[in-house]
């Protein structure tokens, strides 16, 4: 289910009535089948995936801390998936070869897990942490990146004349997976470097994976951050209900105004780019600034309204954006954007390769390396890889240079204004290799770059003036709160200010038509 | 944040309400400010009504929802001795003003040949053949002794999208709430129509992936179909006026049928694709006469003075235009002019 739909207020009102109205303790439980309807709705089958990165992390985690939740128990929950697939069988028709592949998943698990918890002494404290990463690394490759290395393979092996069609496969991404799974990796991380304690009830593991408002695409929350909080032990405050309000307004308008209006223009761009057309400069320019518009407004408005929504259920997560356009630098950018990948990237990436304690060589290639990775975490291509890789070099350019780590920090306006706007163009650059489908795209978009308009392309004057008019109320937004994190500290604005606000924002939600159900995120 | 001492939650509350006590006034002004219903204007043009006030001794004419009357009051009952003439169109016989217009121009004509007469200004921008019936079937209502009938193709295109929309916001469907509120819902159709539509061409709304859940009706009619094919236009609008001629001649009501014709692109010359010898089916019938915008402006020295674009004409053109069907309206409503132009040449369009 998206947040998107017209039918989501209804379910999240649904939810957080029946919610409240249960004794604290039946919550929890209540949230399981919540979380199963959201994301069942999609597909069915993905709830078993759900299942096996909760007991994979849950498993893991208790052996990690010394514990044992026995072995009849153990066997029960790593065979859920397995049982949920057989159940799911007579509600939705799919191949008996993905049950198949379920079940040996399942033994493989088993066979790990009892294999190392006979082992006794620091080995098996690390090798159920490797168990932990390894399976859930195991099903982000095999649902993200199997398909691309199987057309890779078949690819190369063309090319030494060999044809290879079985090597064409057929996985549907589920919705999500790269943010649970980091956020699965990351409690094994905690509890084992003992900043987190190992979770002994696995239904609270399952609320954890399962949390509905951050399921599909984040915040990607730290289990120290987020665990407490699922015993759901709050009582009924009608602030956090006004604040969920607040924050699903802002994000609604960061969506439905923003995003989905700048996308007309930037679809169109980059559609007739992947169709072999070059419309000219102008139209890159506004296909680009379109895009950069609706990557923002998209994913921070998803963000906003997974944050509303768990407000409305007693729970917060963490902010994910800080004015992001606003950076000073391209590492300030990236501690504004999607910062909880960012920091999960400094945190379980760049610190353990070295992070900047070594020489500039070694941070220099720890930042590129970790980029590459944050690059590839997006998605099987290789634009993202160079994306990855064209954020990676930006941080090193700046760091070999004192001149624009100067900049960044500067605090003279006209300083501020040079290093935002020249963030701001990198940034929007790096957006067309994020958008481009491939190389021969991008050579097509530089080729395009020689003439304004393209003759037979239609005439971009509207183009701009839509932009104008769905940008720049966000843009006042934003420079109303400059000083501050985020657009919904439009809260400390003056009351005079902050009733237009929400009134326009409103009017602007419900009369904006072009809804797009899907978030860009959610391929991720 | 921690959420026990969550920042100014009252603030939010107190932005909140007053958001939506303003929103909630503004929204009850706009119900006292407008007449029609929210289904009267979803109708797109299609309410049987819409545009007509019928009061107690007098119609008053308005614009409305999807219909862009000029404002005109008559009595609702025909005075004896005056004639009655509607002129049922779209744009170009709708005019820049109800004085300029084809309208204004005949009442003078007929005033000036000594013929008491009210002429309706029934035309509307975007009608094509549907929603002229509709409006024809409406103005039947009021005894009128000659119909002046605007025959065109070009405006079927957007006949047949408003008839989409119509369909399409005729649901109770929660998606289409906001747009049955009085104000919200006049603000996301302007939005549509004013910006969407005026700033952006079809081919950019169109681009993969923008209407998934509410389709643009204007994109999707434009990748369907073009606005200016006359062989898939033609045939819709001839079956569906020959509806309305039927319906007006059972009636029992005369009727002239003016052909439409529009400037080539370089303003040489005037053409009609083939319109005006579709409508010869008609000239069988005595209470018919059929007149054609080609022939009477393409007689004219420097006819091209008379358009304003390709296709809508000036005040003179409005004139001229009445100054030719003069003939034809004496003749139906059987008057006995002096002259066919009460002794006034057709004005020069210079």
């Amino acid at each position: 289910m998206s947040f998107a739909t017209w039918y989501y207020p209804f379910f999240i009102a649904a939810v957080a009535a029946i919610f409240w109205a249960l004794p604290s303790r039946y919550r929890g439980v209540f949230m399981i089948p919540a979380a199963f309807v959201f994301y069942g709705y999609w597909d069915i089958r993905f709830i078993a995936l759900l299942m096996a990165a909760a007991g994979v992390d849950y498993l893991s985690a208790l052996q990690m801390a010394g514990q044992s939740p026995g072995r009849m128990k153990a066997w029960l929950i790593a065979l859920l998936p397995l049982g949920w697939l057989c159940v799911a069988r007579f509600f939705k028709r799919f191949d008996l070869w993905e049950l198949l592949l379920v079940g040996l998943f399942c033994l493989a698990f088993i066979a790990c897990y009892e294999f190392w918890s006979r082992r006794s002494g620091p080995g098996r404290k690390r090798a159920f942490l490797g168990l932990a990463i390894g399976f859930n690394l195991v099903l982000l490759c095999f649902f993200k990146y199997a398909a691309w290395f199987a057309e890779g393979a078949r690819d190369g092996l063309r090319a030494i004349g060999l044809e290879a069609d079985w090597a064409t496969l057929n996985i549907v991404l589920p919705v999500g997976i790269s943010f649970h799974t980091f956020q699965s990796i990351a409690y094994a991380v905690d509890v084992y470097h003992g900043k987190c304690p190992a979770e002994p009830r696995f239904r609270r593991i399952l609320n954890m994976i399962s949390f509905f408002p951050q399921l599909v695409a984040g915040p990607i929350e730290r289990a120290s951050h987020l665990l407490p909080q699922l015993a759901f032990s709050r009582s009924f405050d009608w602030r956090t209900m006004a604040w969920g309000l607040h924050l699903m307004l802002v994000g609604f308008f960061l969506k439905v105004f923003v995003a989905d209006n700048c996308a007309i223009i930037a679809n169109y761009y980059f559609d007739q780019v992947q169709s072999g057309a070059t419309p000219g400069g102008g139209w890159t320019l506004a296909g680009t600034l379109a895009f950069a518009f609706q990557i923002y407004g998209d994913f921070s408005g998803y963000s906003y309204i997974a944050r509303g929504s768990a407000m409305f259920l007693g729970v917060e997560l963490t902010r994910n954006f800080r004015l992001p356009y606003f950076a000073a630098s391209p590492s300030d950018f990236w501690r504004r954007w999607h910062i909880s990948l960012s920091s999960w990237f400094r945190d379980y990436v760049f610190i353990p390769l070295g992070g900047s304690r070594g020489s500039e060589f070694r941070t220099a290639a720890n930042l590129l390396a970790t980029m590459l990775l944050a690059g590839l975490w997006h998605g099987a291509s290789a634009m993202f890889v160079a994306w990855g890789a064209y954020h990676g070099a930006l941080q090193v350019i700046w760091r070999a240079s004192p001149w624009l780590e100067r900049l960044g920090r500067a605090e003279t306006v006209i300083a501020r204004v040079s290093a935002t706007t020249l963030t701001f163009t990198l940034v929007c650059i790096g957006w067309i290799l994020f958008r481009a489908k491939s190389f021969p795209d991008l050579l097509l978009i530089l080729h395009g770059l020689g003439v304004w308009q393209a003759p037979d392309a239609p005439g971009i004057s509207g183009a701009w003036k839509w932009l104008a008019f769905h940008v720049v109320p966000l843009l006042g937004i934003q420079f109303a709160v400059i000083n501050q994190d985020e657009e919904s500290d439009i809260v400390n604005l003056p009351m005079a200010l902050l009733v237009p606000i929400y009134l326009i924002m409103a009017i602007g939600v419900l009369s904006s038509g072009y809804l797009s159900s899907q978030f860009i995120y959610f391929q991720f | 944040m921690d959420l026990d001492k969550l920042p100014s939650a009252r603030r939010v509350v107190l932005g909140l309400l007053l958001a939506l006590v303003v929103l909630l006034s503004l929204e009850f002004l706009a119900v006292v400010a407008y007449d029609e219903s929210a289904a009267e204007r979803l109708s797109f043009g299609y309410g049987e009504n819409t545009g007509f006030l019928t009061g107690k001794d007098s119609v008053e004419l308005r614009r409305a929802a999807g219909r862009s009357l000029w404002a005109q009051k008559f009595p609702l009952h025909k005075p004896d001795g005056t004639r009655r003439i509607v002129v049922v169109g779209d744009s170009v016989l709708r005019g820049g003003s109800e004085a300029g217009s084809l309208s204004g121009k005949l009442r003078e004509r007929l005033a000036a040949c000594g013929v008491t007469a009210e002429v309706w200004n029934l035309s509307s921008p975007g009608y094509g053949s549907r929603r002229k019936q509709l409006v024809v079937r409406k103005a039947l209502e009021f005894q009128p002794d000659l119909v002046i009938y605007h025959v065109n193709y070009t405006t079927e295109y957007e006949d047949e999208r408003e008839w989409q929309r119509k369909l399409s916001h005729a649901s109770l469907h929660p998606r289409l709430w906001p747009e049955k509120l009085p104000l919200i819902g006049r603000i996301k159709l302007s939005k549509t129509e004013k910006v969407l539509w005026k700033w952006l061409p079809a081919e950019v709304r169109n681009a993969r992936g923008t209407q998934e859940e509410a389709a643009d009706p204007d994109a999707e009619r434009e990748a369907i179909q073009s606005k200016q094919d006359a062989a898939y236009w033609m045939p819709r609008m001839l079956g569906q006026l020959q509806e309305s001629v039927a319906m007006i001649r059972h009636a029992d009501v005369p009727l002239l049928l003016l052909s439409r014709a529009d400037l080539s692109p370089d303003r040489a010359s005037i053409g009609d694709a083939g319109l005006h010898q579709q409508l010869e089916q008609f000239g069988s019938d005595k209470k018919i006469r059929v007149l054609s915008t080609k022939e009477v402006f393409g007689r004219l020295p420097a006819f091209q003075n008379l358009f304003i674009d390709t296709s809508h004409w000036i005040p003179a053109g409005h004139a001229a235009m009445a100054v030719a069907m003069m003939p034809a309206i004496a003749d139906l409503l059987e008057l006995h002019l002096q002259s066919g132009n009460c002794g006034r040449a057709m004005p020069a369009a210079n």
